[in-house]
């Protein structure tokens, strides 16, 4: 049995706190907050914003930055499917544009969406999980966090000048590329401060295995990211070189988004969705009111997926690369993507069955996060074997819009899960519970939305709509499923937007937020919401995988 | 003992070793050539084998950071550092504005990949600085263990180089900027801009000097504002290009050093004054009108 | 071999102060291998493709005779960068010694070396003599990135050992705790290795 840590804390905002044993009392009152705590400085309230290297302000902005990019993103991708969904060659935008729009919402859902939010859900959760004080390296965070945002910015400054990749600025093209490059880089060094967080700063007793779930789940999804994401920066920097001074290897413009196409496309777009497990991993056992069995199985599930994510060698846009013969795009029939695509519904479907076995063991009671979590993980599914019956040959889907229905089935299992995390963990984020009803109904909106944009798309691509947004490569007789997408897609950008009114109506709100109000099991919930700085008034100490859970936890919570 | 973290990256390890032969063979590769790592025989698709290759071997040296680390285990940690309880890292004590420095620096630089070698030399120099003072400012963090008396540590060693080091290039930053917006735009229209720019700086100065009560935020923000206004600014300037400069020759040449005003009108009508881009220049002192 | 510490900024630090915390081990040291993985994975990107133009490329990648990349000039950097990577190594045994004045006369040895090779290296590529957008455009692009890529990890290598001797001068790193310094040499090494490849994969087997 572990040992509870005390809830609340008394501690100096300015100080740290001093490891000590831990104890089961509990002081009485908790006075300071994770923004209360903040250094302040003489330049007011923006100088704290801008000279912060506080791991929950820093979470905060990358999350509120994420669902900026989600809505940009977002209401491209629904401009994309009206326009698919257009008749008769009537276009709406010129073909240029439509090129560079392509490339704005796969690598803007992925770039100034999944990762941010994901490493912004970390940086907020992570070090509590692990019962660490601070994030590693929070001001390499806080760089990395002003990176992204202006390596955003300027990545879009790159399109809005027509240097996208279809785009005829060239100038533009240069732009974009080195902006691409600083995301990812800035990216990659938030995702070195998470793993470096649960790899070197876990609390005493907690080995890694006894880390929760979402917390494993960044540590494999942050190393497959920095095994995987710096080959994208090597072809982007290969791409700069080349388009700049030479146009021999990759051309003018036209090779760029073929070439970094990896980076969107299955296997490797599954590495976005590797901390889904996690967040649906840790939200169910404390629904179920239950210990998850076979933890063990978990963590390995989770290794397992975040191998089978691997993506970077399937490039497919490389010039001078054939892998089989009658193959336009080289790997189609090649085993390994074969295998890859197959294999990765295994683990989802496992942590699914010790979830579904978690909640018959237990007694589950319902909220918004179990909602999230369960609808995450079989949009998930939905995904995998969406991406498994790609691969099958002579379904021949290569090129059709099958591959972006599964795309759209991968982002919007993230997004539904990002929005149960958010949920989940309110009071931790922003000292705040969020009403329980919206939440249910906006993750079932944006499931929906994500089900229907994927299911049209996948439909249509079995008729052989091919995935090209010029005008008059819509097949006709598709042109209903064009619309059902666009409908779907409309619905996730509603439901989004909904979400995003509904923290900040919580956000607004003046209550009294429990500690816990979900009878968590994780060390989490050992602290107060929001956390104290420096996050524990005292170290805490685990003796297993979920030192809070107790057969009673619904008595343990305070709602 | 392996770890369970070692495990992972092991794991990861053997999977890609175990992608890139699967790989090779598809690609026609030859049995000794997969496992000699391409020494003594084709590997078969050369990119997706290399990949591969690499990510295993990267895997691997992270497996055995984690072994050699005991998963840094508390327990691992704690023997490291001689100490009875298990060293815990403080959260940054102060505001430190070299992060957000930093990333605009990186922003900065690559901007001047683009547009200008100046710019990126600026963003080099910028990035360096960065570097320094957050050194600075993490060694001063651990110098003692009173954060007070940290800060005046730092202050104590870096004050009297940051000062004049800030006003040298916030003066350099300001000339180049600004000289890069006066030089693209028309005579008239640079004139405009500065006495516009001008007339606001000094409203907004008597605007804050005679409300003392008047947040840092705002200020702040002010500063930022017009700080960002100049850079973008000057960029924008700089993407534009100069404009164009005629040559007027020695008859434009006065004696005096100075271009003569009436041919300044008489070139500037004949090349079409209507024009932003035109502008008149005598070069034969260096001296720019408009 | 043990010399008293240099007070170098040490007079700063009032003597009544607390003393601070120990800093917590094996952060730095991750946190650094995990930025040498994804550099490796970044030269393994840049490789990868480099190999496949090569192999598709055929016979005479990088031609014979005139306008061929010299070995000699890459085997001086070869060697240049080897004996950094003993030098450096001498930083981490010093510092481990508590041996200051050998920690900061290692260190200054092994930016030596590290300038000399940047030296060599534009040596290189004036007797390469190659453009990017000329006669061999596409093995211009490839070399020139991966050999840039060395050259900037290469620099990063040399700012964190500065920026980390610094902080030995000013007194922080001892021998039980000199974890900054270990991260700056191991980052090193990562350094001279990718050279080590550059050597063998491009200028010694063409």
């Amino acid at each position: 049995m572990a040992i509870r840590p005390p809830l609340t804390s008394t501690v100096d905002p300015v100080e740290a706190p001093t490891p000590m044993t831990i104890t089961e009392t509990a002081p009485d009152t908790g006075t300071t907050t994770g923004s209360a705590g903040s250094p302040q400085n003489e330049f007011g309230e923006l100088g704290s914003v801008l000279g912060t290297g506080d791991h929950a302000r820093i979470g905060r902005m990358f999350l509120g930055g994420s669902f900026i990019g989600l809505v940009a993103a977002l209401v491209v991708g629904l401009l994309l499917d009206i326009e698919r969904s257009s008749a008769d060659s009537v276009s709406l935008l010129d073909n240029d544009m439509l090129l560079q729009m392509v490339s704005a919402h796969r690598m803007g859902l992925v770039l100034l969406f999944a990762l941010p939010a994901l490493l912004g859900l970390a940086f907020l959760v992570v070090p509590l999980q692990v019962g660490a004080s601070t994030v590693a390296f929070g001001r390499a965070a806080a760089m990395s966090l002003w990176t992204w945002a202006l390596g955003s910015a300027l990545w879009i400054a790159g399109y809005l000048v027509g240097g996208g990749p279809g785009g005829s600025d060239l100038r533009g093209t240069d732009l974009w590329l080195l902006a691409s490059i600083m995301v990812i880089a800035s990216l990659l060094v938030a995702s070195a401060c998470v793993v470096t967080t649960v790899l070197g700063l876990r609390t005493r007793g907690m080995t890694l295995g006894r880390v929760p779930l979402f917390s494993f789940s960044m540590l494999v999804a942050g190393s497959i990211w920095l095994l995987t994401l710096p080959v994208a920066i090597a072809n982007l920097v290969l791409i700069y070189i080349d388009h700049r001074y030479a146009q021999a290897l990759f051309g003018a413009n036209e090779q760029i988004l073929p070439q970094l196409g990896w980076v969107v496309g299955q296997p490797q777009i599954y590495a976005i969705a590797i901390p889904v497990l996690g967040i649906a991993g840790d939200i169910i056992p404390v629904f179920a009111q239950a210990r998850q069995r076979f933890y063990g199985v978990s963590l390995a599930a989770i290794g397992v997926f975040g191998a089978l994510s691997i993506g970077a060698f399937a490039q497919t846009g490389m010039p001078g690369r054939t892998i089989s013969e009658g193959d336009p795009l080289g790997i189609a029939g090649d085993p390994l993507y074969i295998g890859m695509a197959v294999l990765a519904i295994l683990p989802v479907l496992m942590v699914l069955a010790l979830g579904a076995d978690t909640m018959r063991g237990g007694r589950l009671k319902f909220g918004a996060p179990i909602a999230g979590a369960l609808l995450s993980g079989l949009v998930l599914l939905g995904a995998t074997v969406a991406g498994a019956v790609d691969v099958v040959e002579p379904l021949d889907l290569f090129g059709t819009t099958w591959a972006l229905g599964q795309f759209q089935l991968t982002v919007g299992a993230l997004i539904v899960g990002v929005v149960a995390g958010i949920w989940f963990w309110a009071p931790k984020i922003y000292g705040r519970t969020l009403a329980s009803g919206p939440g249910q109904v906006l993750s079932a909106i944006v499931a929906l939305g994500s089900l229907l944009s994927g299911a049209a798309l996948l439909a249509a691509g079995a008729l052989d709509q091919p995935d090209s947004p010029a005008p008059g490569a819509v097949r006709d007789g598709v042109e209903a499923l064009d619309l059902v997408a666009a409908a779907g897609a409309a619905l996730v950008l509603l439901g989004v937007v909904a979400v995003i009114a509904a923290v900040f109506q919580a956000r607004n709100r003046d209550d009294d937020t429990p500690d816990d109000p979900w009878g968590g099991h994780t060390l989490e919930w050992a602290t107060a919401s929001p956390p104290v700085r420096g996050n524990f008034a005292e170290a805490p100490e685990v003796l297993d995988e979920r030192p809070l859970f107790t057969p009673n936890a619904e008595e343990d919570a305070q709602l | 003992m392996i770890t369970l973290g070692a495990k992972l990256y092991f794991g990861i390890a053997a999977f890609a070793l175990v992608a890139a032969a699967v790989l090779g063979f598809a690609t026609d590769a030859s049995v000794l050539g997969i496992l000699s790592f391409g020494w003594s025989g084709p590997i078969g698709d050369q990119l997706g084998y290399t990949v591969l290759l690499g990510l295993a071997l990267a895997s691997f040296f992270m497996g055995v950071v984690t072994t050699a680390f005991r998963d840094a285990d508390a327990t691992a940690v704690t023997q490291v550092a001689g100490t009875e309880t298990l060293p815990a890292p403080t959260p940054p004590a102060g505001l430190s504005p070299w992060p957000v420095v930093a990333a605009f620096s990186v922003a900065l630089l690559v901007i001047g990949l683009v547009v200008q070698p100046l710019l990126f030399g600026l963003g080099v120099l910028l990035v360096l600085i960065s570097a320094l003072e957050w050194t600075a400012t993490a060694w001063a963090d651990r110098a003692t263990g009173d954060p007070v008396a940290n800060l005046a540590i730092r202050n104590r060693l870096m004050v009297p180089v940051e000062i004049p080091g800030a006003a040298l290039l916030g003066i350099a930053t300001f000339v180049f900027f600004a000289s890069r917006v006066l030089l693209s735009l028309s005579k008239w229209g640079s004139i405009a801009v500065f006495a516009v720019a001008a007339i606001a700086i000094i409203a907004v100065a008597s605007l804050i000097a005679t409300r003392p009560a008047t947040s840092r935020s705002v200020i702040t923000a002010v500063l930022l504002v017009g700080g960002v206004s100049l850079l973008a600014g000057g960029i924008v300037g700089i993407s534009a290009g100069e404009r164009d400069f005629h040559q007027l020759g020695e008859h434009g040449d006065d004696g005096t050093g100075h271009a003569d005003d009436a041919a300044d009108e008489q070139i500037e009508t004949e090349t079409g004054s209507g024009s932003d881009n035109d502008a008149v220049t005598d070069t034969t002192d260096g001296d720019t009108e408009g | 071999m043990s010399v008293v510490a240099p007070a170098v900024v040490t007079d700063v630090i009032p003597a009544d102060a607390p003393a601070a915390d120990p800093a917590r081990p094996r952060l730095v040291l991750i946190g650094t291998a995990l930025t040498i993985v994804a550099f490796a994975m970044v030269f393994t990107g840049l490789f990868a493709t480099y190999f496949l133009q090569r192999a598709e490329f055929g016979p005479g990648w990088i031609p014979d005779g005139a306008g061929t990349i010299p070995l000699s000039p890459a085997s001086v950097m070869l060697v240049t960068l080897a004996m950094s990577a003993i030098t450096v190594q001498w930083v981490k045994w010093a510092i481990a010694n508590d041996d200051r004045l050998n920690t900061y006369l290692s260190a200054g040895f092994t930016l030596v070396l590290a300038v000399a090779f940047l030296n060599q290296a534009s040596f290189l590529y004036t007797a390469m003599g190659w453009e990017v957008g000329g006669e061999h455009a596409v093995q211009a692009v490839l070399i020139y990135a991966i050999t840039g890529a060395q050259i900037l990890m290469l620099v990063a290598a040399m700012v964190f050992l500065v920026l980390m001797s610094l902080r030995a001068l000013a007194g922080q790193y001892t021998a039980r705790d000199h974890e900054g310094l270990t991260a700056a040499v191991l980052f090193w090494h990562a350094a001279v290795v990718a050279y080590a490849v550059i050597w063998a994969a491009i200028y010694n087997v063409k």
